[in-house]
């Protein structure tokens, strides 16, 4: 028999008992369902992760702060459980990360690989209030200032800041921003003016700082919803804000931010060349693989209990068949007796068990992709949990993904076939046409 | 006459030990080329066995089967496979159709298996069910035919390969004695008119009276073997002649 028409006879006999046919495809969708959905959604999140990751800092950012006693993960983890730290003549900050020294900033501007002009030092500027030019409103915000070489901002208007030239600009972080200070879109407010304003402590005199908005982010998980400013405006607005400071305070700085050349220097030579400076360097990737570690376990527990279902429903395939074979018994001897080979005998059941699990797991995959498009559609909508990231997809179905899942599962379903399909390629002639 | 099946000191036990049933003895049989050859005798007396052992259907426990002068225990089970497919046909008391398929599926089964290809093989079985008269009937689905349009379904299958022999297990067992006449008909007209060698096993007197010769088995041994006189086989090919006369002025008044 040639294999096209084993493969159609197979599907043929499949739907010969339709009912038990059915519920056998339903088990295995329940373990396709499971698998395929929790799958999407990690792929989803996953490229949502790395395209936040762009935003959060390029492929070459680096940031590095002062070593503590501790490691870090001990650091934070004191700061979570609320453990006393000792005071350092007013050296380290509130996580016990001591100081950088001026020696130490120089010596990381100096360090090979590393952009000198992206080098940000964390000397970060505050503001009493921006105002808005167009309706006057008036807003409390956190400052933000970030490198600009390989960092990719999901922009819904305008473009990222440069921090190489003496214009004072801003970018805002998503929509919300817009709408508050009276504009009517994102591209409307692009070219418009912000106002930063510092209320001088001491003369009680306000400051002014208009600062050109040139682009409008979409919203991100990783970019907390503070404005990001350029490095003139955070440097005037810095120099202000510590103007009446001594000269040992003026200094202090604990982080210091740049890119590097990625494609030239690994990660690890320049968290090794921080390090011999008595720094500890972290990448983007650092922090990223914190987060993704903890959603691929979660996911893979799912995607396991998708398995357990798979197993449950082969068994199953095994039962359903076994009744096949028996019901066909005279089939199987007419076959043979029509000179059938022992192998395609085998191959008509093992197909059937792998047209199973195929079903099923189209079954699931489709059920999976319609349920997951219309959560992630009302998702989005206005009053949507996903509303505040128009970027973001719950599921994604990649082919690359899914095509492999369908593969397994079909392989999990023909393994099961393979004992049914024995059971009837064993078969003598003569005892299956005798079989009543 | 050249031998297409020969048997020497075919032997089959069915069981082991306490159990052991020997269903054939020592069986030596020739049969020739474009014989009708009736194996009769009472049920459990070894003739379905001894059909089967000819078929390579099964395998003797001792003793050999030759087909062409060829021992078949020494061929490959492909080779087998392609021997019975190529050159045997089946028809069974019970039918053994798949009552789910269409009338043409049932025919182009051994086709099928045969790796035909689509167009070749539904020609082919067309032509076969042109032979048993039921073309009209092949988009039915074979569980709403009658006994007999069944039974006429099987021999199209039968034939549908184009084969030597045709072993026929108790065609008629099944059919009315119309009916079964009919069937008897069709079996003869190719024995007489293709040349196929045609083995049918049954406890019918009357059917096997109709072959060229017939050999009697009782508790596993051939109890007799003899040629049938001319007249009875005359009377046969007589009605067959006057059933094609029928069958052809029924087609030319269509």
């Amino acid at each position: 028999m040639k294999t096209s028409d084993l493969i159609k006879q197979s599907n043929h006999n499949l739907f010969r008992n339709k009912a038990r046919t059915i519920l056998t495809i339903l088990a295995i969708f329940i373990g396709s369902f499971a698998i395929c959905t929790t799958t999407a959604i990690q792929t989803g999140v996953n490229s949502f992760i790395d395209s936040q990751v762009a935003s959060f800092g390029g492929e070459g950012f680096i940031q590095a702060y002062g070593k503590t006693e501790t490691d870090t993960s001990q650091a934070i983890q004191d700061m979570q459980i609320g453990r006393p730290k000792k005071y350092n003549d007013g050296n380290t900050n509130e996580m016990g990360q001591p100081a950088i020294t001026e020696e130490q900033i120089e010596q990381f501007r100096n360090i090979p690989g590393i952009i000198k002009d992206t080098v940000l030092v964390g000397r970060f500027g505050t503001v009493t209030y921006v105002q808005s030019t167009k309706n006057n409103e008036r807003f409390t915000t956190q400052l933000n200032q970030m490198t600009t070489k390989t960092v990719h901002y999901d922009m819904v208007a305008g473009t990222n800041i440069d921090n190489n030239t003496d214009e004072y600009q801003v970018l805002l972080p998503n929509d919300l921003w817009v709408e508050s200070l009276g504009y009517g879109s994102s591209e409307e407010a692009i070219g418009q003016k912000l106002d930063f304003v510092w209320s001088d402590p001491v003369t009680a005199e306000l400051k002014h700082f208009p600062a050109t908005i040139v682009g409008v982010q979409a919203p991100s998980v990783l970019n907390s919803a503070a404005v990001l400013i350029n490095t003139p405006l955070n440097d005037a607005l810095y120099a202000e804000n510590v103007k009446y400071l001594p000269a040992t305070e003026k200094g202090k700085v604990f982080t210091v931010a740049a890119e590097y050349d990625y494609e030239k220097y690994s990660a690890d030579e320049i968290k090794k060349a921080i390090s011999d400076i008595g720094l500890e360097g972290m990448t983007v990737a650092d922090i990223i693989g914190q987060i993704k570690g903890f959603f691929d376990a979660i996911t893979t527990i799912f995607t396991a209990f998708g398995f357990i279902a798979l197993i449950a429903a082969s068994i199953g395939i095994v039962n359903t068949l076994l009744m096949s074979v028996q019901e066909r018994t005279r089939e199987i001897g007419l076959m043979k007796t029509f000179g059938m080979s022992k192998i395609k005998i085998f191959f008509s059941f093992a197909l059937e068990a792998t047209l199973l699990g195929f079903w099923g797991a189209i079954a699931g995959l489709t059920v999976s992709f319609l349920l997951c498009t219309g959560v992630d559609n009302v998702a989005h909508t206005s009053d949507g949990f996903l509303k505040a990231f128009p970027t973001m997809h719950l599921a994604e179905f990649s082919p690359a993904v899914f095509i492999p899942v369908v593969l397994t599962i079909m392989a999990i379903a023909f393994i099961a076939g393979v004992l049914p399909a024995t059971k009837a390629s064993k078969k003598n002639p003569i005892d299956a046409l005798r079989y009543e | 006459m050249e031998k297409i099946i020969e048997a020497k000191n075919l032997t089959k036990i069915y069981g082991k030990k306490s159990n052991k049933f020997t269903a054939l003895k020592d069986i030596d049989l020739s049969i020739y080329k474009g014989e009708s050859v009736a194996i009769v005798g009472k049920s459990g007396s070894g003739k379905s066995t001894l059909m089967h052992l000819l078929a390579l259907l099964d395998k003797p426990t001792k003793g050999t089967v030759y087909i062409d002068g060829n021992d078949a225990s020494k061929l490959k089970n492909r080779d087998l496979n392609k021997l019975r497919n190529e050159r045997f046909g089946f028809v069974f008391q019970q039918f053994f159709m798949n009552s789910n398929d269409t009338v043409l599926e049932n025919v182009l089964l051994p086709l099928k298996i045969a790796k035909k290809g689509r167009k070749e093989r539904n020609r082919l079985a067309k032509d076969a069910l042109k032979v048993v008269d039921l073309e009209a009937k092949e988009e039915n689905k074979a569980i709403n035919l009658s006994g007999g349009q069944k039974q006429r379904v099987c021999i199209a299958r039968a034939v549908v390969n184009d084969p030597q022999i045709i072993f026929a297990d108790e065609p008629t067992g099944n059919l009315d004695s119309a009916t079964g006449d009919k069937i008897t008909d069709l079996l003869f007209d190719l024995n007489k008119n293709k040349g196929v060698t045609l083995i049918i096993v049954t406890h019918d007197e009357d059917l096997a009276k109709l072959c060229g010769r017939i050999i009697r088995v009782s508790d596993g041994q051939i109890i007799s073997d003899q040629t049938v006189r001319k007249d009875s086989h005359q009377k046969a090919s007589e009605r067959l002649e006057k059933e094609a006369a029928r069958v052809k002025k029924a087609n030319r008044e269509k």
